[in-house]
């Protein structure tokens, strides 16, 4: 029973960083630009396709040296350009967010088409940053897992202190709050919709590098993950970035007792009926402040 | 005089909704002006235009003798033409000293950020003990406080306030007032739009009544024996009431 619960606890940790990872993106989107981009998902598939092109060419040793930030850039510059491309032509419209629905849909199936293209359908997988696994007392964890479990909480530290602490940081949560009031201080409201769309996919194309080490990869491997940090923003208060890290924990483990229990068919129904349940009885989320703009 | 702000025949509106109807007046460097008139004739939407928030239809701004017309409200900003708008809630949920640091944002306020910083608290005492308190619970009148600060924290070269006084009690109004002249005594140039008459006649060497989305009539306060009453005579000789 007890290497049950852990083994619970382990899986429930690996699966809450991935999805602290992709949504804090979404939620950052969310907050600044009021609009839920779909393609988010499909930023994690491109992180890992990109991460692997890189390690073609510049050798496996993706985690030493410069490759695994060169991909981190080239994400963010992707993230620049979605944002440039398929939601800026659509700023200052009544009907933006609706439009924009679309736009990201749009740009989900060619980024997933894209990927088909220039990799193929077969599966891929990374090399793990260090091969095998480490068994302590119950705890049977792979390195790579371990790597994830310890980097997903020091990015999200950083990208709090970025957040709160530099002036990027607050201008891109003033944006979010009042266009106006940040435009006649002399903040360039685009330019902030750039850097968070940016960040928000390098955010999730770091998940899928890591994923894409213990996983295999394939075009759509983003669908699911999407949709669980739709749950997740939606579970930690919409607008509430350090909400939805915390509540992609909840769901991590919630799913991880999920699997054991219902089976991992059921998972997602019951996930999905959790978060009717959230909405209906505590609609601010669960840690969402009665303001549903707070941070 | 140099002249520091220059209007000239500006036409702007919302849509097909014209507002300003070739409105033009000038400041001078050393000189305050004040702005009044009817409610919805136009003073905000000047104040908005000549801040870049919205695009004028025809006519010309000009800073210090550069042509701002068109400009993005970034720019604006950079030259140092800082708006403090009517009703600013600014960021509800960020905290006064969040939010003063952020009216540095602009990169030729960067530098003096700290010396800012003392300058607001010093003259604004309330907002130094409420600097971990989120904007969106300050009253009225510390917002109003607030706003002005942040304006001073961009070191503005021409600081424009709109209605700073808008909605306060007697004592917070004279508070705010208060403050407002000792920006000016430190030379600070002011373009103020207040519906407080008695306050602009202390404040300014000129007021213009906007009236229309044009400027109706000039008032020069210098002469001395000019008072309320006689703003007021021409003020409603001139609407015809
Ligand atoms: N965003 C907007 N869209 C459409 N019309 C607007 C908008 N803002 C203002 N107006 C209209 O433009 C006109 C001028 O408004 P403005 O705010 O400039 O007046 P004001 O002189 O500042 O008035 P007050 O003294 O009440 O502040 C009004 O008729 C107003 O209804
Ligand atoms: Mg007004």
């Amino acid at each position: 029973m007890a290497d049950i619960i852990v083994s619970i606890l382990v899986s429930g940790l690996v699966l809450g960083s991935l999805y602290a990872l992709m949504a804090s993106g979404l939620s950052m989107v969310w907050t600044t630009l009021g609009i839920f981009n779909f393609a988010h998902g499909v930023s994690m598939t491109v992180g890992a396709y990109v991460a692997y092109e890189i390690a073609q060419r510049l050798g496996p040793d993706l985690w030493v040296g410069y490759s695994i930030l060169l991909a981190l850039v080239v994400m963010a510059a992707v993230g620049a350009a979605f944002e440039y491309l398929l939601i800026r032509p659509f700023y200052g419209r009544d009907d933006m967010v609706l439009v924009t629905i679309m736009t990201t849909l749009a740009g989900l199936t060619f980024l997933e088409n894209g990927v088909l293209t220039i990799w193929g359908p077969r599966l891929k997988q990374l090399e793990p940053l260090i091969p095998g696994n480490i068994s302590y007392g119950l705890v049977n964890i792979s390195r790579q897992e371990l790597i994830i479990v310890l980097v997903a909480p020091v990015i999200l530290l950083a990208l709090f202190l970025v957040l709160n602490h530099t002036q990027i940081g607050r201008a891109i949560r003033a944006v979010g709050q009042n266009q106006k009031s940040a435009q006649l201080i002399g903040i360039p409201v685009t330019r902030m919709f750039l850097v968070s769309f940016g960040l928000a996919a390098a955010l999730a194309g770091l998940a899928g590098m890591l994923l894409a080490g213990v996983r295999l990869m394939t075009p759509t491997m983003g669908a699911d993950p999407l949709m669980k940090a739709l749950i997740v923003v939606i579970f930690g208060g919409l607008g509430s970035i350090g909400g939805s890290i915390g509540a992609a924990y909840v769901i991590g483990f919630l799913e991880a007792i999920l699997i054991f229990t219902v089976g991992i068919y059921w998972t997602p129904s019951m996930l999905f009926l959790l978060m009717v349940l959230v909405l209906l009885f505590r609609p601010q989320g669960l840690f969402g402040a009665k303001n549903p703009s707070s941070l | 005089m140099h002249t520091l702000l220059e209007v000239e025949g500006l036409t702007a509106g919302y849509g097909d909704h014209q507002v300003l109807n070739g409105l033009s007046f000038t400041m001078g460097e050393d000189e305050n002006i004040g702005l009044f008139g009817p409610n919805g004739h136009g003073k905000t939407t000047l104040f908005e235009t000549i801040s870049g928030l919205i695009k004028p239809a025809s006519g010309k701004v000009s800073f210090d003798g550069r042509d701002i017309t068109g400009r993005s409200p970034r720019d604006i900003v950079e030259i140092g033409l800082i708006h403090v708008s009517q009703g600013n809630r600014l960021f509800s949920d960020m905290m006064v000293g969040e939010v003063l640091a952020l009216g540095a944002y602009p990169r030729r306020a960067r530098a003096r950020m700290r010396q800012n910083l003392d300058m607001v608290e010093a003259l604004f005492p309330r907002l130094a003990e409420r600097r971990r308190q989120k904007c969106g619970t300050l009253s009225g009148g510390e917002r109003q406080m607030l706003n002005l600060a942040v304006g001073l924290m961009a070191c503005p070269r021409l600081l424009i306030l709109d209605e700073p006084t808008l909605g306060l009690s007697p004592r917070l109004k004279d508070e705010l007032a208060a403050a407002i002249a000792r920006i000016a005594e430190g030379g600070m140039p002011l373009l103020v739009v207040e519906q407080d008459i008695d306050f602009l006649l202390r404040l300014t060497s000129r007021l213009y009544l906007v009236n229309h989305g044009v400027v109706a009539r000039t008032i020069e306060v210098g002469s001395d024996s000019f008072g309320h009453a006689d703003v007021m005579k021409e003020y409603f000789g001139m609407t015809g009431h």
